[in-house]
């Protein structure tokens, strides 16, 4: 019989578990649909974690209570300034569906005064095919887009409920998914395997935690700046800022985008507004970059610069923006674990 | 092994203070499910736990929420629970079965030497709670089917953060045992000193007399 020796069992109690580490791994991998509101909701219930405890020490309820206060006051803090995006998002979609037709009349317009002056100078015809080629291109991006709408907005909407939902679990029934899971870990692993699991979870939540502060840091500078500067939509520009900033080198980008567009609309590309706008991101970077992350993010996540610009291409480009936010706690967590396997095997055995 | 709920409620009466009008669910339920005639889960942790003698100090309910950041782990016989040199960072009971703690003796040619067997409601494995990344002194082994009930280092650290009375108490408590094991040592130690001085001097005085 296989299960006749004691050194048996414990081998079919380890394949047990990677087999079922594993299965959960594909199922990870091939369910996107599920799996990134659940990693979305998961980091989100890392960061949140902290303050439940706090509200819980200091309010004295139970975990549900006290989960259910944090969401609700959450929920007014993206609430509101989304209350506010929407209508103006909507508007400017219109705008923006009235006015194409009109850039495209007026660049082909432009092109083709441009290509009468320099044949009139020069004698010589310019292949319009390159033009026209790009504007038909651009369309159909366009369009294409506009076709896929309604399915990013089914995921959008799909997410607005999914990712507080799991979030809502995963926060409240934290302990007792530890437990069930911790259960049917061997006994052979079972210490090394929580201890590494506990500094994974820390490491994540610390990331994110800090990630958050870092947000709220830059999103404060920019909201107040713009107030000072009287820009229109301060608040929503500073709250996009900050989010988009949680993005690695490409989020602070994202976040100038909708200020330049806004500002443009307003006061035109060459005006002095747009310059104080630019140089106001430019400071809240700067404060970001050389003092926010040396104090806060480095000293929790100790990577190499180059393993951070790979890890957040390899994460683009396994799940997108999501990809680009989870990489850099992932990769950290996983040189945590190597860590620990490379003293388990190198200087604990051999000892 | 008065309960400071027992006492509170005792003292909200001598005091004429009017008991709070709120229901604690949590406390109803516990208390529904003490209840003698109750047979479910008559073995359950905090009951184990009441009869441990390290944690005597605490009081019923402590001990409730104290189960709640515990694990039970199930050993068969001869299943190795930890080895002597790996990094700890479990504090077990024994909730039933019995442990053999082992450590190996280089000078013996035997290898293991087992050195003691703990029965139910003894505990093992303290020093891993309070220390860093050290390693296990010894190997604890099942020498038959037993269940412990452990408690680790990353569900001490949440204790601390949720419960930091409960943690406090807990920490009083191992560090209560060390210290009379050390208190214990020491004295061991100063009886071996002494006695090894004593050997030295008749020692000396034997080679005197030689001479």
């Amino acid at each position: 019989m296989i299960l006749g020796s004691r050194q048996n069992i414990v081998k079919i109690q380890l394949t047990f578990f990677a087999v079922i580490i594993l299965l959960a791994c594909t199922l990870v991998l091939a369910l996107p649909r599920i799996s990134i509101p659940i990693s979305l909701a998961y980091i989100l219930s890392l960061a949140l974690n902290p303050i439940v405890n706090w509200v819980m020490r200091y309010s004295k309820v139970n975990r549900t209570k006290s989960t259910i206060i944090v969401f609700i006051v959450l929920g007014f803090l993206i609430g509101v300034p989304l209350a506010k995006v929407i209508p103006i998002l909507s508007i400017q979609t219109q705008d923006i569906q009235y006015s194409l037709p009109q850039i495209e009349r007026y660049i082909i317009a432009q092109y083709e005064l441009m290509t009468e002056f320099i044949k009139a100078k020069t004698g010589h015809e310019l292949a319009d095919g390159y033009v026209f080629q790009t504007l038909t291109q651009v369309e159909t991006w366009l369009s294409e887009f506009a076709v896929k709408l309604p399915n990013y907005v089914a995921t959008l909407f799909e997410w607005i409920f999914l990712v507080p939902f799991f979030t809502f679990f995963l926060i409240r029934d934290a302990d007792v998914f530890k437990k069930t899971f911790l259960s049917f870990t061997p006994n052979t692993i079972f210490e090394r395997f929580y201890y590494v699991m506990h500094m994974f979870n820390r490491q994540l939540g610390n990331y994110f935690f800090a990630k958050f502060v870092e947000a709220v840091i830059v999103g404060g500078i920019i909201t107040s700046g713009l107030m000072l500067m009287g820009v229109k939509n301060a608040i929503i520009l500073g709250f996009v800022a900050g989010l988009t900033n949680i993005v690695p080198y490409v989020g602070p980008v994202l976040g100038l985008i909708p200020a330049i567009g806004l500002t443009m609309l307003e006061y035109g590309l060459t005006s002095p507004a747009m310059g104080a706008v630019l140089i106001l991101y430019a400071i809240a970077n700067a404060v970001d970059v050389f003092f926010v992350f040396p104090f806060l993010v480095s000293k929790i996540v100790n990577l190499h610069p180059m393993i951070v610009a790979i890890s957040v291409i390899v994460g683009s480009h396994y799940a997108g923006i999501t990809g680009m936010v989870i990489s850099i706690p992932v990769v950290a967590a996983i040189k945590l674990i190597i860590t620990e396997i490379y003293n388990e095997i190198y200087t604990e055995r051999s000892r | 092994m008065a309960s400071s709920y027992e006492k509170e409620i005792k003292e909200t009466g001598i005091r004429d203070n009017a008991l709070s009008s709120k229901l604690d669910f949590g406390m109803m339920k516990y208390l529904w499910m003490a209840n003698p005639l109750s047979r479910v889960r008559k073995d359950s942790i905090p009951r184990f736990l009441r009869n441990v003698e390290l944690l005597k100090n605490f009081s019923d309910n402590e001990l409730r929420i104290l189960a709640k950041f515990m694990h039970s782990r199930k050993f068969a016989e001869g299943d190795i629970v930890f080895r002597e040199g790996e990094i700890g960072i479990g504090f077990y009971f024994i909730f039933s079965g019995i442990i053999e703690l082992a450590k190996v003796d280089f000078s013996q040619e035997a290898g293991e030497e087992k050195f003691i067997a703990l029965e139910e409601f003894s505990y093992f494995g303290e020093m891993a709670l309070l220390q860093d990344g050290t390693h296990r002194s010894a190997t604890a082994i099942a020498k038959n089917r037993a269940e412990l009930v452990g408690i680790f280092k990353p569900d001490l650290e949440h204790l601390i953060e949720n419960h930091p009375v409960i943690a406090a108490k807990l920490i009083q408590s191992i560090s209560l045992a060390l210290a009379d094991r050390l208190y214990n040592l020491t004295e061991e130690a100063s009886k071996m000193s002494r006695r090894l001085r004593k050997l030295e001097k008749q020692l000396e005085q034997n080679q005197e007399v030689k001479i």
